[in-house]
């Protein structure tokens, strides 16, 4: 992964238009109220159908991204409740990326994971730092867990681990890796309809019950696209499942890419990492995620880089875009089969649209709310209510 | 060197795998004995809960054999030979004959070493707030 393997390996990238169509297929999958008046518009083109495009496709984004923040506020309160709570009386002082990753490593993450990914949002300025904050808590109490929270839409990561970069050696530095590992990779092993569950579907059931003028065929092939539903819910547990185990086995691999031989060869000598078992997981996938450490570990040590990432990433399951299709075809017909639309349709639409930006800032006023809690609980001036212990520090390292 | 700085050095020397695990700020936790555990929430977490019990249950281990054969250099009034101190180590404490006999050994040594050195300028006996050390710690 650094940069002189990268330069000795320099086989030209190759776009595989057959695997854009399916990433095309997979976004469609969320983008169900857009598709539909596209459809529409396409088999009654007009400027109330242009409009309803238009309409479709912010009621389409803002929804998603409702769906996104609320996951957000989520992870947020997990943060709060879930562990700092819990680790009430513990002092958090804050470390950067760059106090426990050798220079060459922490460029080539900051190159590789967060300029080259963020570039394409046009915020390049955006660094490692940035979004990575490393927390060493100390204080009475031992911490049965490093811990990584993460969120999949502001990419702000959050690790608390229990020792200063000086004693992270070994086997601890690999541990801190793989929690590094989890933010920089879960834009891979999370696909964004993971976190959607079914609501995309759902929105769109609501906005067609909305907009639609029912017939036979519009009944049919809604009743049809609701039993589809429980597939594509069945499908989506199956993800969330499978993505667990890839999450963890990535983030080994990620950790695994980046140790010195010596390092490595202590992580493999540890016959104590065989009982590191996550709970969450079952026991065929605990054994899986092991074996393809102790695999990694191996081909590393023999220098086999590429090996180490072409497998790892071999697991990571692509969509399964016949299956995709249904929807995107169930949706289409739902199309096909509409009434023209009518242009008071648009002005309601349009209203609808504005009650989601409300909506949507409503929330982001509530994470601005929940960030400052978190920074307030570890910078130490808990507002009163929220904690009884004494005032943790944060030290800028 | 007082008790609590010979576990952590014990834990350290003869059991590497988990040490390495559990970090040196949580065995070091885990040695003073005054920490309670904390589980989080949410996220995704490596669990060393397992490897953190197994420490816990060796440091009670090591206590009570520290303090037992720091009695026994002071009854003696004099150095202790490691024969003697595993056979006394395996007779008081049930735990200790259950451990590997490898690292039985490297603890004995240790141990031994540490209780020879200077007696007279060891304190009693080491506190540790286990529940479990209180029937090793009375002489």
């Amino acid at each position: 992964m650094t940069d002189a393997v990268l330069s000795a390996n320099p086989a030209p990238y190759r776009v595989n238009r057959l695997k854009v169509l399916k990433a095309l297929v997979s976004v469609f999958r969320t983008q169900s109220i857009f598709l539909y008046q596209l459809v529409v518009f396409a088999r009654y083109p007009s400027w109330a159908g242009a409009g309803m495009v238009l309409v479709g496709l912010a009621v389409n984004q803002l929804a998603v991204n409702i769906v996104f923040l609320y996951k957000v506020l989520r992870g947020r309160r997990q943060l709060i409740r879930g562990c700092l709570d819990r680790m009430r009386g513990c002092t958090f002082t804050r470390y950067t990326a760059k106090d426990f990753l050798e220079s060459s490593v922490h460029t080539d993450i900051d190159n590789w994971y967060v300029s080259r990914s963020l570039r394409m949002l046009r915020m390049s300025k955006v660094r490692l730092e940035h979004l990575l904050k490393i927390y060493v808590v100390t204080g009475p109490a031992f911490i049965e867990q490093l811990s990584c929270y993460y969120d999949p839409l502001f990419f702000d990561s959050y690790i608390f681990i229990t020792d200063p970069p000086e004693e992270t050696r070994g086997v601890r530095r690999f541990f801190v890796l793989h929690e590094i590992g989890h933010t920089q990779m879960a834009m891979a092993t999370h696909t964004a309809a993971l976190y959607l569950w079914i609501w995309p579907y759902l929105c769109f059931v609501l906005w067609v019950v909305l907009t639609a003028t029912w017939s036979a065929g519009t009944l049919a092939i809604g009743t049809a696209y609701l039993c589809a539903m429980l597939i594509w819910w069945e499908e989506w547990k199956r993800e969330v499942a499978d993505a667990r185990a890839l999450s963890e086995i990535v983030a080994d691999c990620f950790a695994v890419g980046y140790l010195s031989a010596d390092e490595l060869a202590r992580v493999a000598r540890n016959q104590k990492l065989s009982v590191l078992l996550d709970r969450e997981m079952n026991e065929l996938q605990n054994t899986t995620r092991l074996a393809r450490l102790r695999e990694n570990i191996e081909l590393m040590m023999r220098g086999d880089e590429d090996a180490v990432l072409e497998r790892t990433f071999a697991a990571v399951p692509e969509p399964r875009w016949r299956l995709l299709l249904a929807p995107v075809g169930l949706v289409a017909l739902v199309g096909l089969c509409a009434a023209p639309p009518a242009a008071r349709m648009v002005g309601w639409m349009t209203a609808l649209v504005v009650v989601l930006v409300a909506w949507l800032l409503g929330l982001f006023i509530v994470k601005g709310v929940y960030d400052n809690v978190i920074e307030t609980r570890l910078s130490g001036s808990a507002p009163a209510g929220l904690s009884s212990s004494p005032s943790p520090a944060l030290v800028d390292a | 060197m007082d008790p609590q700085s010979l576990v952590v050095e014990i834990l350290e020397e003869v059991f590497p795998d988990e040490y390495d695990i559990a970090g040196p700020a949580n065995v070091r936790r885990l040695a003073a004995g005054t920490g309670e555990s904390v589980r989080v929430d949410g996220g995704s977490s490596l669990d060393m809960a397992q490897v953190l019990n197994e420490l816990q249950a060796v440091v009670v281990i090591l206590y009570a054999s520290i303090s037992i054969l720091h009695a026994l250099t002071r009854s003696a009034h004099g150095p202790v030979s490691v024969v003697t101190a595993q056979a006394t180590a395996e007779e008081s404490i049930p735990e200790f004959s259950r451990l590997d006999p490898k690292k039985r050994d490297a603890i004995i040594d240790r141990v031994v070493r540490w209780v020879n050195e200077d007696p007279a300028a060891r304190v009693p006996w080491p506190s540790h707030p286990a529940d479990e050390l209180q029937s090793y710690a009375q002489p």
